[in-house]
């Protein structure tokens, strides 16, 4: 039987190149010829392309769910015997999928973009002929050299199954969170662009790339979450984060397009900066794809120079270089038009506080680029890969992070263009107090490390200026008569942007705090132990129970059963394990956690003898799971801001 | 009165300046040259530097005793003795990819802070498609 | 076989694609209302974060009702350029 649904896939990809560039051809010429008709065929480009990119998804997946080994990429990632989460997960368990997923989601990106533009039919068509670029981009590396139909003949009788690090349920949502988030980012840079080239960086611009800014920026700190979730779960080694190239290629557009999201705000409400501001959205995009870059070219990962890259990893930079130089050009261009309107007034005022959250997070941006590149940036000028290691960033990223906590309790309280001192006074007197009364509180109990009495004391005044803004809005309404409750849900109702970015800086300051905790008070411990012996950690006491040993398909199992008090008070049995992966001989940790508020419980199997002896470590982590809470308040705080506002009247 | 945009421009340099000094001291603490057994014997300049050194794991090299491992790395054309306390990583066996992170001892051998499993295939699925 | 299909998608598609560009339409022009609208929603919500700021005590009263006196003075400006010629009904 002929290949099928090989067939199927490659002929959409191949198809959905030639589509991409017609479309992009039709605008353009729709665009210089002023001709309507053929910016019509364009946007119907847009709406084909999406479809083959579905229709070769369908086709991946087909293969996938009837194990068609005759494709190259299924027998890599999936075997017969793998359930079925992680034959769906499989399809982007490997970098040709991971790609198509891309497309697949650049495709919905840029139907509902070029749809939602209806209204305003100036922007369309240079927005869709940008998208159309990008989609180009990922179509030649799809029907190239990143193809995942390539046959594989004779097909085996199985495959190799997906990577036992990927089979985690919480695999089977990061990437498609960060897909979305990094992915969304071109809507912007793609209005930015149409922006730029019709010359209208007006209020539109600033609603719509607002919205589409935060969008993605939701999926993204999603995805950057979900990552950090799964690193802590799943590779055993206690931790959520390591500076790792690919995290950071993750958090650099991070930084910048929270950066964008501040500083849109002096354009909207003084008609500063926006020129920075479209540089914000230019670079944030370009940071994705640079990312994407560093993730799938292994140029960090390996000790070889960096001229051997692979092939992709020169189409990757030069795509990257095309689009800069383009965007940055056109910016160059409407530089004189887009000069500010306003001026900083005041030293102190929401504008300085404003610029100063950009300074920061841009700097992190550059620190963070900085550190991941500096084996590269080294190998030039020196001829020797030199690495930097966590300390690295975290003696900057600390400072920063307590400047940006400080400035969000600032910020919110300072008045555009200038501010007056008997307010500041009345504003910042209880938030101070809280925060000194704090710092206080946690040196009398003993609490010496600097870094995280700081960043506990700013957190504290963060707080206190979100609940002075809250009650002081709710008073206002209940003296106009309404009652308590009422009143807080209708102030936070008419200000969804204000109360939804309050939300999402008390998810951040909440999980500044347990990172700072779980970083600066881990403690960790191991022994080894015959069944029945015990140990202490902490306030834990741990007594091992022995080992158990068992079989799931294609996997051995160790299992140690360690049961646990703290003081007097049982609190259970726990189970870490050890799976053997017989296919790929590959070992995997399954740590157990016991998690509170409080703190986590890390237990790790990590070795053990014939005769029944084992090898527990025991990490004991403060105010992990605050992390994770955080990180939920943060995003679902900016879903609030974006929900459509009551439309105001005109006075 | 000095002008607001002075006074931006001066804060911003304060800043800017207070991070990179940060930044110089976080980098010259946390240093380490990278580098393949061939190229760490190629330079005798970094004998004293802290190196993360790429090889492969010898076959039959690997002895555990009192809870320190030796083993030996080599590119196929140089070979370094190492040894290492602590737990070595999962994917860690004779033949495979190792990063090994430390210095040179009195004899020549690496004494290791950090052994890192660099299979080839573990480390670029790591994050899929991130 | 597959060819025969294959060859008929391509065809199928061509046609949808190619299908507008022969009919001469309108470029669609911008419509110059479109930023006056983002521009009036922007001086009310500037207007309303004013208030709110006014009522929890981020501003003096002379700041705020010199504040208020600008950004009404905007807003009735983009009003009354959106009221004027060519005003939708």
């Amino acid at each position: 039987m002929v290949n099928l649904v090989g067939e199927v896939g490659r002929f959409a990809l191949l198809a959905g190149l030639v589509v991409a560039l017609y479309g992009i051809a039709a605008t353009a010429l729709g665009l210089t010829r002023r001709h309507g008709g053929y910016l019509a065929s364009g946007r119907r480009a847009v709406t084909v392309w999406a479809l083959l990119m579905a229709l070769a998804s369908a086709a991946l997946m087909t293969a996938f769910l009837s194990r068609d080994f005759s494709v190259r990429f299924v027998a890599m990632a999936s075997e017969s015997t793998q359930p079925l989460l992680q034959t769906i997960m499989a399809f982007w368990g490997g970098h040709d999928g991971a790609l198509l997923l891309w497309a697949l989601i650049l495709a919905g990106y840029m139907v509902t973009a070029v749809w939602s533009l209806r209204f305003h039919p100036d922007l369309q068509g240079p927005a869709a002929a940008t998208l159309l670029v990008v989609a180009v981009f990922f179509s030649i590396l799809l029907a190239g050299a990143s193809n995942p139909f390539v046959p594989l003949i004779p097909p085996p009788p199985d495959g190799q199954g997906l990577n036992p690090l990927l089979r985690n349920p919480w695999m089977s949502v990061h990437p498609p969170m960060l897909y979305l988030g990094f992915v969304g980012m071109s809507v912007p840079f793609a209005l930015a662009v149409a922006a730029l080239i019709t010359g209208r960086l007006d209020d539109t611009w600033v609603l719509l790339s607002r919205r589409w800014v935060i969008v993605p920026w939701i999926f993204l700190t999603l995805g950057l979450l979900l990552g950090a979730k799964w690193s802590y779960v799943v590779l055993g080694w206690g931790g959520y984060w390591a500076w790792d190239p690919v995290e950071n290629a993750a958090f650099m557009p991070w930084l910048t397009a929270t950066a964008f999201l501040h500083s849109i705000q002096i354009q909207e409400r003084r008609g500063m900066l926006v020129p920075w501001n479209v540089a914000l959205v230019l670079l944030t995009f370009g940071l994705t794809i640079f990312g994407t870059f560093l993730v799938r070219s292994g140029v960090l990962s390996s000790v070889n120079a960096f001229a051997e890259a692979p092939l992709i990893g020169y189409l990757f930079l030069s795509f990257l270089s095309v689009l800069l130089l383009v965007s940055f050009g056109l910016l160059a261009w409407r530089w004189e038009a887009l000069k500010s309107r306003g001026a900083v007034e005041t030293i102190i005022s929401r504008e300085t506080a404003f610029l100063a959250n950009n300074l920061l997070f841009v700097a992190a941006a550059v620190v963070v680029l900085l550190g991941t590149m500096f084996p590269v940036l080294t190998e030039a000028f020196r001829g020797v890969k030199i690495n930097v290691g966590p300390p690295y960033f975290n003696t900057v990223m600390v400072p920063i992070s307590v400047g940006i906590l400080l400035l969000m309790g600032i910020g919110p309280l300072l008045p555009w263009r200038q501010a007056t001192p008997e307010q500041l006074v009345r504003n910042f007197t209880l938030p101070a107090a809280a925060a000194v009364l704090g710092a206080l509180v946690l040196g009398l109990l003993g609490v010496r490390h600097l870094g995280a009495v700081l960043v506990y004391a700013a957190a504290l005044f963060v707080l206190g200026t979100i609940v002075q803004e809250t009650a002081r809005g709710t008073r206002v309404r209940i003296r106009r008569g309404e009652i308590a409750p009422l009143a807080l849900a209708r102030l936070f109702g008419r200000n969804r942007r204000r109360y939804g970015g309050y939300a999402v800086h008390l998810g951040v300051l909440l999980m500044l705090v347990g990172i700072a905790a779980s970083s600066a008070f881990a403690t960790q411990a191991g022994a080894t132990l015959r069944p029945g012996e015990r140990f202490s950690v902490g306030r834990y006491t741990l007594e091992y129970g022995g080992l158990r040993h068992s079989e799931l398909p294609g996997i051995d199992v160790t299992e140690a059963s360690v049961r646990v008090w703290a003081g007097a008070r049982f609190l259970g049995s726990y189970a870490p394990q050890r799976y053997f992966y017989r296919a790929q001989e590959q070992p995997m940790h399954h740590v157990a956690i016991r998690s509170s508020l409080r703190e986590d419980l890390y237990l790790i199997l990590s070795e053990w003898t014939q005769d029944g002896r084992g090898t527990i470590r025991v990490l004991v982590h403060p105010l992990v799971s605050w992390l994770w809470i955080g990180g939920v308040v943060a995003v679902l705080g900016a879903a609030f801001a974006i929900l459509p506002e009551r439309q105001r009247r005109a006075p | 009165m000095i002008p607001a945009r002075r006074k931006l421009f001066v804060g911003a340099a304060i800043i800017v300046l207070g991070l990179v000094f940060a930044a110089y001291h976080g980098a010259r603490s946390s240093m380490v040259y990278y580098l393949t057994t061939t190229e760490f014997a190629l330079r005798p300049e970094l004998r004293a530097a802290r190196v993360r050194i790429a090889g492969k794991v010898e076959q039959g090299s690997v002895v555990k005793a009192d809870g320190e491992s030796r083993f030996a790395i080599t590119d196929g054309t140089t070979r370094y003795r190492v040894r290492f306390r602590g737990p070595l990583p999962d994917l860690f066996a004779e033949g495979k990819e190792v990063l090994v992170e430390g210095r040179l001892d009195g004899e020549g051998i690496l004494a290791a802070s950090q052994v890192i499993s660099t299979h080839p295939v573990e480390y670029k699925e790591k994050h899929p498609g991130r | 076989m597959i060819e025969v299909l294959f060859f008929t998608v391509a065809v199928l598609i061509a046609a949808y694609l190619l299908a507008p560009a022969f009919q001469s339409l309108q470029l669609p022009e911008a419509d110059p209302r479109d930023a006056l609208e983002a521009a009036g929603d922007a001086a009310l919500r500037a207007l309303h974060d004013l208030d709110l700021d006014w009522q929890t005590g981020k501003l003096s009263e002379s700041d705020y009702r010199a504040a208020r006196a600008l950004l009404e003075a905007e807003a009735s400006e983009v009003f009354r350029q959106l009221a004027g010629p060519g005003a939708r009904q």
